[in-house]
């Protein structure tokens, strides 16, 4: 006996298998030596090293004797939670239930920000397909403007499942890097004074009841206007009702803890299944890096615009500071926590952290909507 | 009709879209607020 029958994957394996073993171990060194989203990204690195192990039983295989499909473990996670979409959309009960909107209650307008700065979503789409991606995926390379990792797998998962896994990579990531991203381009678009602008605070409580009653009646509207948005909309709404009901606290703690937890793992190391050398290896992976970053810079560029548009009209005194117009995205509280130390850097008497979290809170509404009509409109233009 | 008008048109709903989503819920919250104050003995 040789030493190929022995050791046949020594044989087997290629340069873009390695290739993506870097990448998983790129992923790993990220996750742990930076902590950028690591309950993600560790995963995902550890199950790219799992799926390019050539003949791995990670993933199924064709016995090349038989020729008949050996099923492995992570495509059956696939298969069973990610094309399903039962994954993503138990990460928004997850999520509803770690949301508290109160902050929005005390501060309404700024929800127009979650609106606004999910412009990068849409100017990536039309920047993807002018590089020839088709109308699906693009919207679904699109969508990592988001910000927001679980819609962007549920939208991809549904669009372009063939991208999944680099548009998780790169939705994950540009995430965690929001720190870096958002502040020169915020110093780009503002001026000093602008930066300095102080706000009114709203100090105010919100009753249980209206806590209570805001998941139902968005669950109800969203279903009215935008069916194909309900799923998105109403698993969120779900774990925000469980989170706001008070008779379901430990259901309200498990899904913020364990069903997080277990979910993202399989979440992860599911959509690391799809991360093989012969699909990741491409020049489609670097543009589609490259479309989430111009996603980040947009959601922010038409978040502080928009904030800059207000100001035309705004009374002195009444003035948004538009750093707080760039918050309008869904990485939360990260971008919260950014945008409160820029403004403390600019003037340490200026406290924006309320005002941003409002407006971050109105990003985590404003990015399941804009998944819900991605998923609306794309399918009226086929 | 191409990929590009398509995305541009989906651009311009989508964006109206998300605008109205959000204006209704800012209509939504504060009917909820009118509807349900805040008694700090009663209900909180």
């Amino acid at each position: 006996m040789d030493i190929k029958e022995l050791l046949p994957v020594l044989y087997s394996i290629t340069w873009q298998n390695l290739v993506m073993i870097a990448v998983g171990l790129t992923l790993i060194y990220l996750a742990i030596a930076k902590e950028y989203e690591p309950t993600l990204l560790l995963p995902m690195g550890f199950g790219a090293i799992l799926v390019n192990i050539p003949l791995t039983s990670a993933i199924t295989q064709i016995d090349p004797v038989t020729g008949q499909a050996i099923e492995g473990a992570l495509s059956v996670f696939y298969q069973a939670g990610i094309a399903t979409e039962v994954f993503p959309l138990l990460i928004f009960i997850a999520i509803g239930a770690m949301i508290d909107f109160s902050p929005l209650f005390k501060n309404p307008f700024l929800l127009l920000f979650g609106a606004a700065a999910q412009f990068g979503i849409f100017f990536t789409m039309i920047a993807a397909t002018l590089l020839g991606f088709d109308l699906k995926e693009a919207a679904s390379i699109g969508i990592i403007g988001a910000a927001d990792g679980p819609t962007s797998i549920f939208v991809s998962s549904r669009f372009a499942p063939n991208l999944l896994g680099p548009i998780s990579v790169a939705a994950y990531s540009y995430m965690a890097l929001v720190p870096i991203i958002q502040p020169p381009v915020i110093r780009a678009l503002t001026s000093r004074k602008e930066r300095m602008i102080h706000m009114e605070g709203h100090a105010k409580s919100v009753s249980k009841s209206a806590l209570i009653a805001f998941p139902i009646i968005v669950t109800i509207f969203a279903g009215v206007v935008a069916p194909s948005s309900l799923a998105l909309i109403g698993f969120l709404m779900f774990g925000n009702l469980i989170r706001e009901c008070g008779v379901l606290n430990k259901l309200s703690l498990s899904a913020q803890n364990e069903l997080a937890s277990l979910v993202t793992i399989l979440l992860g190391i599911s959509i690391a299944s799809t991360m093989t050398a012969d699909r990741f290896v491409r020049l489609d992976t670097l543009m589609i890096i490259g479309l989430g970053l111009i996603a980040f810079i947009f959601d922010t560029f038409g978040g502080v615009m928009f904030a800059k548009l207000l100001n035309i009209f705004l009374p002195e005194g009444k003035k948004i500071n538009p750093m707080v117009g760039a918050c309008g995205i869904s990485a939360f509280p990260m971008s919260a926590r950014v945008i409160h130390g820029m403004g403390q850097k600019e003037d340490p008497t200026n406290y924006l952290l309320m005002h941003a979290v409002s407006s971050n809170v109105g990003g985590q509404i404003g990015s399941v909507v804009a998944g819900g009509l991605i998923l609306t409109l794309v399918p009226l233009f086929f | 009709m191409n990929a590009l008008s398509a995305a541009l048109e989906i651009t311009v709903f989508g964006m109206l879209g998300i605008f109205a989503f959000m204006i209704i819920f800012y209509f939504s919250i504060k009917a909820i607020d009118k509807i349900w104050p805040y008694k700090k003995e009663s209900d909180n």
